[in-house]
């Protein structure tokens, strides 16, 4: 490896593991472990929400899912996303930080049970939510096991161990405090790179024009809506990546950080914005590479993922430092997205699902970090000798959480009606049906249509389940709950 | 918070997201598609509905907006000759004109929470 390039990544790590040092000292209770204190500023808050967003997936998977399908493969996790956050702002912003003002509320389990008392549905959400951070680690894992061993030339599993002790270091040190500070690094150094490799795609290819050109010329339904995917899977997928945006842990909690409600008010912009750049890394790589095969500059790949690695791979196309530059950038949004659910995780066994069963937790603080490091060894375990299993670890990701918590959570905080029966029958059957999918495709037990999309199925009837058993369960209790939501009645709930 | 009109807003959330499972089973794709905008701009409503009348204005040309550009991207979604600017009509809505304005729409947010 190039000597200034394994400067730049030392000094990266240098920089991480410092910030989680300095975190640590600041963190001196539960409240800063899991929620920063609830003292972020707007911009600290924008930018960590599209850093832990923008993953690994986001800016590696979506690059090859673009050279693949043309620009299909942008519209959903690619372009779409900034009107999620919007929506999330909207829906969720002003509500959850007023809650937080009248009750404690440190994550999305918190929320269920102050909305609802229901302990059916505070226990399930917490398992969830435990599953689920460990399920969303373990790609995590493998993608920083992918990154790391490009980075240093060394074993895969090698690589995945290295990346996985780093974030676990600087996160079990500092919590979310180390977690959103280290995003903000890592966005910032996303959007900057997201902008230069747009810039040097472009210019191999002669320009954004003569790029599509190129495309339409070998692969004309490339520069269409109508290639790999049928409508139906691409719309289904955009109302799961639009509307799933707003049920995701990794944003709700971002919004129980912030320190005052004034500082949510340009938060939605910076993070559309922030989250657009790094699309241009996604789009000019993905097409680019696309344009490049098209001219024969390269062959073309069976593999879509081989795309980034080959463009980033290449020195016709790349400096090495730069490229060295932009695999530490993915590493940044890989490591940006674990850091939340490491302590979303942990948060979620350890005090969540203890407070369900009225378990009174001690130096929670020290079991925070233990959790911590115990969702990181369990990801590593299944990203590295389970890998049987992590397509049903896959089954409560981005689509399990948006259907088990959109109704409960971003319907349930203004409807009256919502019951905590139907939270739970919701979050239940999304959950199941999300695993009946996985479990049936991937063992190809059943063949689906090639229109049929199961997380966006999963969201919709998720939702609609959640309206129909509020309408059959009524809940005197949860009303009750409700109108105490926003005040500093007693009744319904617990008191700051 | 009037609960009868955020009854309301629900019914109609319910109503077309019965639309859309129905096309995503169906396999009906504009089903799926002319939910989107409609069901964006009710959460949009619900979540400023003790302030719905103040900010009807901003949130009647977002919304505008929004359905034009999906209405722009629906005509052109099974488009297939390169007729904007190397991208069909729906793709080339959707890359110059929708992610522009999803990129900016948080300024909708800043303008009504002042």
């Amino acid at each position: 490896m190039n000597i200034i390039m394994l400067t730049i990544v030392v000094l990266y790590i240098f920089l991480m593991l410092a910030i989680g040092l300095w975190a640590k000292k600041r963190t001196t209770s539960t409240k800063d472990f899991l929620v920063a204190g609830q003292s972020l500023g707007f911009f600290v808050m924008a930018i960590a929400t599209f850093a832990s967003v923008q993953s690994g997936w986001g800016m590696f998977g979506n690059t090859g899912t673009i050279y693949g399908w043309g620009i299909q493969g942008a519209i959903t996790a690619a372009i779409i996303a900034p009107l999620g956050f919007t929506l999330a702002w909207f829906l969720l912003g002003r509500k959850l930080r007023t809650m937080a003002n009248y009750h404690t509320i440190y994550s999305v389990p918190d929320v269920i049970r102050v909305r609802y008392g229901s302990k059916v549905a505070h226990v399930t959400v917490s398992i969830a939510i435990f599953i689920g951070s460990v399920g969303y680690m373990t790609t995590q894992i493998a993608a920083t096991g992918l990154i790391t061993s490009l980075l240093f030339d060394i074993p895969f599993n090698t690589g995945a161990w290295i990346g996985a002790v780093i974030v676990a270091t600087y996160t079990i040190l500092g919590g979310m405090i180390a977690a959103v500070w280290t995003d903000m690094i890592q966005g910032v150094m996303m959007v900057v790179m997201s902008i230069i490799i747009f810039i040097i795609a472009m210019n191999n290819v002669g320009g954004w024009s003569n790029m599509l050109n190129s495309i339409y010329l070998d692969d004309p339904q490339a520069v269409t809506l109508v290639t790999a995917m049928p409508l139906t899977w691409i719309f289904s997928n955009t109302i799961l990546i639009l509307f799933g945006t707003v049920g995701q842990p990794q944003i709700i909690t971002k919004f129980l950080m912030i320190k005052n409600e004034k500082e949510l008010k340009w938060g939605a912009l910076v993070t559309g914005i922030a989250y657009s750049i790094t699309t241009f890394f996604v789009i000019g790589i993905g097409l680019s590479m696309k344009a490049m095969v098209a001219t024969g500059k390269f062959e073309a790949f069976d593999d879509i993922d081989l795309a980034i690695t080959s463009f980033l791979g290449s020195e016709e196309v790349i400096s090495p430092i730069i490229a060295g530059l932009a695999l530490v950038t993915l590493l940044a949004a890989i490591m940006s997205s674990a850091s939340s659910f490491i302590t979303i995780g942990a948060s979620a066994i350890m005090r969540d699902l203890a407070q369900a069963f009225n378990i009174k937790v001690k130096k929670e603080l020290l079991w925070g970090r233990i959790f911590s490091g115990i969702v990181v060894l369990l990801s590593v375990l299944v990203a590295l000798y389970l890998d049987q299993i992590i397509y049903l670890m896959g089954a409560f990701g981005w689509s399990a959480f948006a259907a088990a918590t959109f109704g409960p959570i971003a319907i349930g905080i203004y409807w009256r009606r919502a019951t905590g029966l139907a939270a739970f029958l919701s979050m239940i059957i999304a959950l199941l049906f999300n695993v009946v999918f996985t479990v049936l495709g991937t063992k190809e037990l059943i063949v689906l249509p090639e229109s049929f999309f199961a997380g966006g199925i999963t969201f919709v009837l998720g939702i609609l389940i959640f309206i129909i058993a509020s309408y059959f369960t009524k809940s005197s209790e949860d009303k009750h709950r409700f109108d105490s939501l926003y005040t500093k009645n007693t009744n319904g709930g617990e008191q700051q | 918070m009037n609960q009868k009109k955020i009854d309301i807003f629900i019914a109609l959330v319910f109503l077309v997201f019965v639309v859309c499972l129905i096309g995503m089973l169906l396999n009906v794709w504009y089903l799926v598609f002319i939910p989107i905008p409609i069901a964006y701009v009710l959460f949009l409503m619900l979540s400023v509905i003790e302030s719905l009348k103040a900010n009807m204005k901003i949130i009647m040309i977002f919304s505008t907006l929004m359905v034009l550009i999906f209405l722009f991207i629906g005509i052109g979604a099974t488009d297939t000759n390169p007729t904007f600017w190397g991208f069909s009509l729906g793709a080339g809505v959707i890359v110059y004109i929708l992610w522009p304005f999803a990129t900016i729409s948080g300024l909708i947010y800043a303008f009504i929470n002042k």
